[in-house]
């Protein structure tokens, strides 16, 4: 269970960027977090593992209070939690296999680790999950030879390794190409399915959420605007949601 | 409104105008700017004399024909004298007065534009020639020079000559050229013959002759003496009692000497063909013990035109230039390479930690240093003379080696130990990192000196390990005391995580304020005692309690600020301060820093590299923080949110994406320095800079054209070879 208790994120140039908001994530839950750029959904996402420091509130999971972790504490947290992103963030220089690895790292002893040095269960991991991708064939590749869908398939598998009990997915699918944006769902949604892993994951496109999330939250200028089902969006949550000059496609 | 806005924009434009007349004319008086000097012919004549020079890089030496043609001169005049007629010159009038222009006409010689001095050889007991001037032959062999009389008026004729000089041989067709080295009248090849070489030294008069035998190197091997036993007063030998001759079994020895009335024969036998021209022999006078002279065994014979010794010596330079330049980059980029991140924004930003931790930290890095360093010094009193042998430099090496193998496999190993355990085996590694690295360095300078001189010409290789194993004992103590800092700060923050979750919040404020507090005094104690030393003001007010009052509000001040919010950032502070460090140092010039190093370690290379090591690590490190500050921040917060420790992140996401740009630049400060390192020599930096600033002061300005060719060869390779290299890396 997470919770999220009175958010509320004001970064140092005075935007407010999350604004009271509060809802809770029932364990395995697919929750879509939707609204326009700039709505404060990668605040929010980023606030869950505190890539950003909240400026008020607090984040429970599992009764465990977040957001007032020390930082050694901090380090077990994030490594349960597992994160996928809009633009992939690998190291494109780095061995595919090196970015996997790196899902590892909060579970490694960190002096071994720095001479990157695995043990042989953590290859063998990483193995598998570059093959539950798709991608056993290019862990030897360097990232950057990777294709836009094959990067993000590697980030899954990064995310993987954590053994996470919470995906967060910001916007994964926003700078793939229409066609693939299915595929890469579906990778999340197995997740979400097979292992039981609660996925908290930001989308652009309506038809996603309604096809993917069990729930879907929205947010408008920092607040929550939206908390339930996402066939209850209808016309005049859309605009609520996205603005009166918003019309649906597709 | 429009038009006083008008007015005011054409006011400005006039001032602007006449500030930057003002400005200009300031900076031409201020840098003395004068058209006097361009154009003043004695200025204009030097400037065409060092261009031409320059222009003639003495690559080569040629060995000169001189053929001279005289006339006798009588100055002041006794008589009437028309002329005087030579072979090959007329001089008009036949004699003449001091500061008289005469007129010098030459015939016979080679036409066209061989050319030759004029001088005047006064009437002297020493080898006195006096320059007349230059001449430079016509299409007939002939030429007709006015030259001016000097002030040398003598009863006895005097002469007048001309000089002509031949450039013995060409590359084609190189010709040897018997240098009379020993001064014997004889051409000495100085190879033994039939198992005997012959030597007269002229000069050496006396009726009991003892010789010294000296070897290239300057050692006498022998000292011999045909008469009763004595021992030489001065001269190579003195000090060595003389033997009875051919007493010596050696294989080249003197075998017999030989009183002239001139001269001293000496015969000295070797294995045939053995060459000897570089060794020498001193003549003693057998009943005192005085030299009387010393002679080599053997003429130079060299080829003319050759390699001159300018250029010799200018590749040495230089190859010792860039070795100057790579050592100096070499450390710079060891001293850089961890302090880079330190002094990137993006990396230290988010540093921050409890106030605690602060505290406790601060305490412990003195705490760690002094610890470490006296436990060197301990080891080093226990250990005592023992450490000079080298079976226990061994031991220590092995013994040392094995713990610390051991220790950091329980260290790393796989299974999870309590903090407690840890900490022990971590101060377990550090005090068998001491033992291993004391008995390291002991065997390397052990074995490098022993094995110096089986490898020769090479034993610069063993000489490496030497350095290194000195160096290495130098720094043990600064060395372990990182270990001790690393360690007691490691201890710190375990202290302060137990405390900060094991406290009440008021113990735990308190705590923080007393841990900062006594950080701040120690830090300001520190401070203090680096003013004191400096400035050794000897007054306990200033250099300790004022200090130690400032340090400890400053750490109240702070633990204050972090109550209010929950944690210091200390990050930002670390880099301004390292920022600061950094930009200070860049902006001396190495060629300032290399005075300052002349100072402490004396002219040569090893101040040059110092100086510029010191500016190369400042100035890389500046670059290469500013690489870090530009990476992509995607990845770095992707490994971050693994749950990846700092350290980790940086290994992760930062490094990869950096070393290409690391090399390139690198190698780009390598190119610099090598360019730098040629004008340290000025400053008494070593290099080709020491060569051409003596070259310059003398004069010698074709052979500082040598060293100046050099450089430019050298620069302009380093800058091709480097911008070729950094391609591949961008």
């Amino acid at each position: 269970m997470l919770r999220v208790e009175h958010l509320t994120k004001i970064y140092e140039n005075g935007t407010l960027a999350l604004d009271d908001v509060s809802f809770e994530v029932p364990d395995g839950q697919f929750l879509g977090v939707i609204g326009l750029s700039g709505s404060g959904k990668s605040t929010l996402l980023r606030c869950i593992n505190r890539l950003i420091e909240p400026t008020e509130g607090r984040i429970l999971w599992n009764d465990v209070d977040i957001t007032a972790a020390g930082q050694e504490d901090l380090r077990r947290i994030r490594r349960r939690i597992g994160m996928v992103f809009q633009h992939f963030n690998l190291v494109d220089r780095s061995r595919v296999v090196t970015n996997v690895m790196a899902g590892r790292l909060g579970y490694t002893n960190p002096s071994l680790s720095l001479l990157n040095r695995f043990s042989s269960a953590d290859q063998v991991k990483a193995q598998e999950s570059l093959s539950r991708v798709g991608l056993a064939d290019k862990a030897r590749s360097l990232a950057s030879e990777l294709s836009g869908g094959q990067q993000q398939r590697v980030g899954i598998a990064r995310a993987l390794m954590q053994d996470p009990e919470i995906v967060l997915a910001d916007e994964p699918v926003a700078s793939l190409d229409p066609v693939l944006a299915h595929s890469i769902m579906q990778h999340l949604e197995s997740i979400n399915r097979d292992d039981g892993v609660t996925v908290v994951c930001s989308l652009h496109f309506l038809d996603l959420v309604h096809r993917y999330s069990d729930r879907a939250i929205a947010l408008f200028n920092g607040k929550l605007v939206f908390d339930g089902p996402p066939h209850e969006i209808d016309d005049a949550r859309f605009k609520e949601i996205y603005g009166h000059e918003a019309e649906r496609v597709g | 409104m429009a038009d006083s806005t008008k007015k005011r924009r054409r006011l400005y434009l006039v001032l602007g105008v006449v500030g930057v007349v003002v400005i200009y004319g300031l900076a031409v008086e201020r840098t003395g700017v004068s058209l006097d000097q361009i154009t003043s012919e004695s200025r204009q004549k030097s400037l065409v004399r060092i261009i031409r020079s320059l222009a003639r890089p003495e690559l080569v030496t040629y060995d000169f024909e001189e053929a001279t043609t005289d006339v006798e001169y009588y100055l002041p005049c006794p008589g009437a004298a028309s002329a005087v007629v030579g072979a090959q010159i007329t001089v008009t009038p036949g004699c003449g007065d001091p500061g008289q222009e005469i007129t010098i006409v030459g015939t016979g010689f080679e036409p066209f534009d061989e050319s030759g001095r004029l001088q005047f050889i006064p009437d002297s007991e020493f080898d006195v020639t006096l320059s007349l001037g230059r001449f430079t032959t016509d299409e007939n062999g002939e030429f007709e020079v006015s030259v001016t009389l000097p002030d040398r008026p003598s009863e006895a004729p005097q002469v007048i000559r001309a000089v002509v000089s031949t450039r013995l041989g060409t590359w084609a067709n190189r010709v040897q050229v018997w240098t009379d080295t020993n001064e014997n009248g004889v051409l000495d090849s100085g190879v033994v013959e039939e198992g005997v070489l012959n030597v007269t030294v002229e000069g050496a008069r006396t009726e009991v002759p003892a010789v010294a035998l000296l070897d290239p190197t300057n050692q006498v091997t022998e000292f011999v003496t045909t008469g009763d036993a004595i021992t030489a007063v001065d001269g190579p030998a003195s000090g060595i009692p003389a033997d009875p001759l051919a007493a010596n079994d050696e294989d080249i020895a003197v075998v017999a000497i030989e009183a002239g009335s001139t001269a001293t024969a000496v015969t000295v036998r070797g294995p045939d063909g053995t060459d000897l021209s570089a060794w020498r022999v001193a003549v003693y006078e057998g009943t005192t013990g005085a030299v009387v002279a010393t002679a080599f065994l053997g003429d130079q014979v060299e080829p003319s035109p050759r390699v001159s010794q300018t250029t010799i010596l200018t590749i040495e330079k230089i190859i010792d230039t860039v070795f100057l330049a790579f050592v100096a980059t070499t450390a710079g980029l060891a001293i850089a390479l961890p302090l880079s991140f330190l002094s990137a924004r993006n990396l230290m930003k988010d540093v921050s930690t409890t106030v605690i931790g602060l505290g406790l930290g601060l305490l412990a890095i003195p705490i760690g240093v002094l610890a470490g360093s006296q436990y060197v010094e301990l080891q080093r009193r226990v250990v005592g003379e023992a450490g000079r042998e080298t079976m226990f430099l061994v031991l220590m090496l092995v013994a040392g080696g094995a713990a610390l193998w051991g220790l950091a496999r329980l260290l790393f190993g796989r299974d999870r130990r309590s903090p407690l355990i840890r900490t022990a085996l971590m101060l377990g590694a550090v005090v068998a990192s001491a033992a291993f690295l004391e008995g390291l360095y002991g065997v390397l300078v052990v074995g490098g000196e022993a094995l110096r001189d089986p490898f020769g010409v090479l034993g610069f290789v063993p000489g490496l390990f030497v350095t290194i194993g000195e160096v290495g004992a130098v720094t043990l103590p600064f060395v372990i005391g990182l270990g001790g800092i690393a360690l007691a700060v490691s201890l710190a923050n375990k202290a302060a995580y137990w405390l900060n979750t094991h406290l009440g919040s008021a113990m735990r404020h308190l705590t923080g304020y007393l841990a900062l507090a006594l950080a701040g005094a120690s830090i300001g104690l520190l401070l203090g005692a680096v003013v004191d030393w400096l400035y050794q003001l000897a007054n306990p007010t200033v250099t300790v309690g004022l200090p130690a009052l400032v340090g400890t509000s400053w750490g109240l001040w702070m633990a204050d600020r972090g109550r209010r919010g929950g944690e210091v950032r200390i990050g930002l502070t670390i880099y301004y301060i390292t920022r600061t460090i950094f930009n200070t140092l860049r902006s001396i010039e190495p060629l300032v820093m290399v005075i300052v190093f002349v100072v402490w370690v004396g002219f040569g290379e090893f101040a040059g590299s110092l100086a510029l090591a010191l500016h190369t690590a400042a100035a890389l490190a500046k670059l290469y923080s500013e690489q870090v500050e530009s990476i992509a921040t995607g990845p770095l917060e992707a490994v971050r949110a693994t749950g990846a420790t700092r350290l980790q992140t940086i290994v992760y996401a930062v490094v990869p994406q950096i070393v290409p740009p690391y090399i390139s630049f690198t190698m780009y400060r390598w190119d610099i320095n090598v360019r730098m390192s040629t004008i340290l020599g000025f400053a008494g930096g070593g290099g080709i800079g020491f060569l051409l600033n003596q070259n310059i002061q003398l004069g010698e300005y074709q052979s500082a054209a040598v060293q100046m060719l050099a450089i430019a060869i050298v620069v302009a390779s380093m800058d091709y070879a480097s911008s070729r290299l950094r391609e591949r890396f961008t």
